[in-house]
């Protein structure tokens, strides 16, 4: 549906955008994923057509649009500041863009209706957005692009303005229309959350360059590197040297055992462990890596699950989660071992 | 893609101010510049060309500095000049002393008073200017509300004279170019985090410290905005003088109306605005100067 | 705090500086006395003598056609400037626009009066029109001296204006002319609304523009008052004067309600 080449755009001296490739599927979901100031909202920006690239191509629906101006383009993007216009009502601001291609009389009205209707607002047509809640302008803005019934939809922090209750709420019912309405998703986010559920596949973005596209799942147990690790959830990340089916990780005090990914004996790479595939007992633990003699540093409880930073006899901190449960809890001082499984360990460049 | 991005409108939008402004301000400055070297005549245009025919049939140069030279001759011109920078000087720093304390007053005053004490500043600035200097007038004169009060109170015996001196014109400047001062320095002040005196005032520093060291120098753009919209046309004011302060003081614009009105000399009224110009081009100058360092 | 109470006192004393003289001029515009020191009672005979008055009477609708056209023109003018201004970073001719705009502001009047009216005769040698000066040359210097207040008020207003209003309804599919009329002009009509407001009242208070740019028909009412001042204070002029401080008080009223609507600011900062 939409298919990106070699993308470029700069501000200045500053490369927003630096080379991006990208292809997305009819109907598929792709949240653009990165901290702020890392290019993804230019890259969205260039596909709505506000900004022109310096170089690239940009195709969308089999055309090359790159240099077509945005009120030509079948895409529609839902600004994060939702951007409705207040000198008209909610009804005036979904039949604005449907006027635009000509659209009159009953047919309009009907079609105004209709996208009122999918995000049932409808009863509230005659408001104006001043008089609307947060969550009801972020529905009449969908509404808004959603009338057009564009080839993509754009969505640029959707959730950034609403609360974590209404969040949840919002993830599902786009993903509801989007089953419903059989057109592509883009949604731009720095918010993890906001991928894993509802994305198909997750472009992380960094200073202007995609780092990694893979599911959610993939990019979660398997990031390409070590900032995706550190952005996309939480890790543990120690810096080593190879070895055979092995790390030597100073900081550890300890060689972690690796099943696949290994380069080079004597090359310095960097190993990563998600603090909750790793166990911590009060008994002496077997396995693939075991560290003994750990102490409790700190414990952070975060309701569903306990936060443990255990110092290990290298020096190093260990982040571990642990499920909260009726059983047994650790306090600071206390002396662990930990545990992980070969498999948990991604090798990622130093 | 904003309308204003698409070239056409962009082009409609730049062009039409721009040609107007070149042709209605540009343009005019030019030309002041141009008469003030040619000689008045009888006749239309009441100038003589700069290129004419002489008396050999020939097209020569006509223009000369005659104008100039008459300005620099006559000690009437450079006391005019001296004389106005001097009230717009004085005027000016009178403003700023009333107008701080009030912008300060007005800032600080609570929320639901700021906009009905900012009318109140406003409304002035948008009444007849020639209105507000005839209120002057009306109380000045000799047997003007002011000197009747006195009299019936008894505190004077015969009126006092109030109009047609120099007293009177920085009155009637002060009075009509205050709200020019009050608004850039009110604009400058609001936009004054609060929070700054606070910390200030926090960290050890007395309120008049606070005041001379943040206050002062943070609303300093705002201070030079205002002296600049009351100094320069206070120099060439024309109407306050003319009503308030009869035939003793002089001033720059008095002089170039008369020589204009009156004597229908048009070169020499444009050689009088062409150093007017000079002499105001000065301080713009040196305060933009000031300003955009302080900026930087 | 006592100085607190000091510049409260000030604002206090500054404000009755500002409207005293004004106020009595409108007492002053209801004796029945000629003169005013004198108060024998109130009445309104001043406005009836101004109403029957031919030369105030006519120079009060040549003023009103002035202002109305020079407003509408600095109107068109100022809004193309503030918004190009405000919407624009980077065009070639921006430095000079600005540099062209702050000519008839830090212009004295006298200058800008004398500069035109050799304007206009220049042109009238060089072309044969405007033959003579009228309504239409006083219109013309009005509307360049008030559009650089539009200007401010537009930008001012614009730069306000999420820029993502625009950008909305292009991506809605409106084309650029479309986007300017149903979202652009329609979203920033407070500030231009207050900026004619404004022309309108520059152009009906300025005495110096108009003596040098007017002809012999197209005497304006403050130059009727000034010729009338001159020769000494009339309880006519006080009526005409309350009548004009009534309706620019109206007018400042009415812009400061446009403004400051929507959340709007009184005074661009």
């Amino acid at each position: 549906m939409i298919s990106l080449t070699d993308i470029r755009k700069s501000f200045g001296a500053v490369a927003a955008v630096d080379g991006v490739s990208l292809d997305i599927a009819p109907n598929e979901f792709l949240a653009l994923l990165g901290a702020s100031g890392c290019g993804k909202t230019t890259l969205l920006r260039v596909l709505a057509g506000f900004e022109t690239p310096d170089a690239g191509r940009v195709m969308i629906a089999g055309q090359d649009v790159t240099s077509t101006p945005p009120h030509k383009r079948p895409v529609n993007l839902m600004f994060q500041s939702y951007a409705l216009f207040p000198h008209m009502t909610v009804a005036q601001n979904v039949a604005f863009g449907l006027k635009q291609d000509g659209l009159r009389g009953a047919e309009l009205t009907a079609r105004v209706q209709d996208a009122l209707a999918l995000v049932e607002m409808d009863t509230l047509a005659l408001r104006r957005p001043d008089q609307l809640s947060g969550g009801q302008q972020q529905r009449v803005a969908l509404a808004r692009c959603i009338a057009k019934q564009p080839k993509v939809l754009l969505l640029d922090e959707p959730m950034a303005a609403l609360d974590r209750a209404l969040r949840e709420r919002t993830r599902l019912e786009l993903m509801s229309l989007r089953k419903r309405l059989g057109i592509s998703f883009v949604i731009v986010t720095h918010d993890q959350e906001d991928a894993m559920t509802m994305a198909d596949r997750v472009a992380v973005m960094d200073k202007g360059k995609i780092v990694q596209v893979a599911s959610a799942r993939e990019v979660y147990e398997r990031p390409a590197s070590r900032l995706v690790a550190s952005f996309f959830g939480e890790a543990n990340i120690w810096d080593g040297v190879a070895a055979h089916g092995r790390v030597d990780c100073p900081a550890l005090g300890a060689a972690v055992a690796v099943l696949s990914g290994l380069p080079a004996p004597g090359v310095s790479v960097a190993v990563s462990v998600r603090p909750e595939r790793i166990t911590i007992s009060a008994e002496t633990l077997s396995g693939d890596n075991v560290l003994q003699d750990a102490v409790i540093e700190d414990v952070v409880y975060l309701g569903t699950v306990t936060t443990y930073l255990v110092r290990v006899p290298g020096d190093a901190i260990v982040r571990v989660t642990r499920q909260n449960d009726a059983h047994q809890s650790f306090a600071r001082g206390n002396v662990v071992s930990l545990a992980w499984p070969a498999d948990a360990v991604v090798v990622l460049a130093a | 893609m904003t309308p204003l991005e698409s070239p056409g409108l962009q082009r409609a939008a730049v062009g039409l101010p721009f040609l107007w402004l070149l042709v209605f301000a540009f343009l005019p400055l030019l030309l002041i510049v141009k008469i003030s070297f040619s000689q008045m005549q009888l006749g239309v245009p009441p100038y003589t060309p700069l290129l004419g025919v002489n008396a050999d049939g020939e097209t020569a140069w006509q223009g000369g500095t005659a104008n100039y030279a008459f300005i620099a001759s006559d000690s009437l011109y450079a006391k005019a000049y001296l004389n106005s920078v001097r009230i717009a000087a004085i005027t000016t720093l009178l403003a700023l002393l009333i107008a701080f304390p009030m912008a300060y007053a007005i800032v600080r005053a609570p929320r639901r008073w700021q906009t009905s004490l900012l009318i109140l500043v406003l409304l002035p600035f948008w009444t007849s200017f020639l209105i507000r200097v005839y209120a002057w007038v009306g109380l000045l004169r000799p047997n003007g509300l002011i000197n009747s009060t006195l009299e019936a109170l008894g505190v004077i015996d015969e009126p006092l004279k109030l109009l047609n001196t120099e007293f009177a014109v920085f009155l009637g400047m002060v009075f009509c170019y205050l709200p020019y001062m009050l608004l850039p320095l009110y604009a400058r002040l609001e936009k004054l985090d609060v929070r700054l005196t606070e910390a200030a005032l926090d960290l050890g520093a007395s309120p008049t410290q606070a005041f001379w060291r943040i206050t002062v120098p943070l609303s300093w753009p705002g201070i030079v905005a205002g002296c600049l919209l009351v100094f320069v046309p206070a120099v060439g004011e024309f109407v306050i003088p003319e009503l308030l302060s009869g035939a003793d003081v002089l001033m720059i614009g008095k002089v170039m109306w008369s020589e204009f009105f009156t004597n229908r000399d048009w070169p020499l009224s444009a050689a009088v605005a062409t150093v007017l110009l000079l002499v105001l081009a000065v301080p713009v100058v040196v305060f933009q100067n000031r300003s955009s360092r302080s900026a930087a | 705090m006592r100085s607190a109470r000091t510049i409260n006192f000030i604002l206090a004393a500054g404000l009755l500086f500002l409207y005293v003289p004004t106020l009595v001029v409108i007492v002053t515009s209801f004796n029945d006395s000629r003169l005013a020191g004198v108060w024998t009672g109130f009445s309104v005979r001043w406005y009836g003598e101004l109403m029957s008055d031919r030369q105030f009477l006519g120079a009060a609708a040549n003023s009103l056609i002035i202002a109305a056209g020079a407003a509408t023109l600095a109107t068109a003018l100022g809004t193309c400037a503030g918004l190009v201004l405000a919407r624009v970073n980077r065009f070639r001719l921006r430095t000079a626009l600005l540099g062209l705009l702050t000519i008839p502001l830090v212009l004295p009047e006298i200058v800008t009066g004398l500069s035109l009216l050799l304007l206009f005769v220049a042109v009238e040698q060089t072309f044969g029109w405007p033959s003579g000066r009228g309504l239409g040359t006083v219109m013309v210097a009005h509307a360049t001296l008030a559009m650089t207040y539009v200007t401010y008020a537009v930008q001012a207003r614009a730069v306000g204006t999420a820029r993502q209003y625009e950008e909305a309804a292009a991506d809605l599919g409106a084309p650029p002319l479309n986007v300017l009329t149903a979202v652009t002009l329609p979203m920033l009509l407070p500030a231009i609304g207050a900026g004619w407001l404004l022309a309108f009242v520059m152009s009906l208070d300025d005495l110096v523009i108009a003596s040098f740019t007017s002809g012999p028909q197209s005497t304006t009412l403050p130059m009727a008052v000034f010729s009338s001042v001159r020769l000494g204070v009339s309880p006519k002029v006080n009526a005409l004067a309350t009548l004009l401080v009534v309706l620019s008080a109206a007018c400042l009223a009415l812009a400061a309600w446009l403004q400051t609507r929507r959340g709007g600011k009184l005074i661009p900062t």
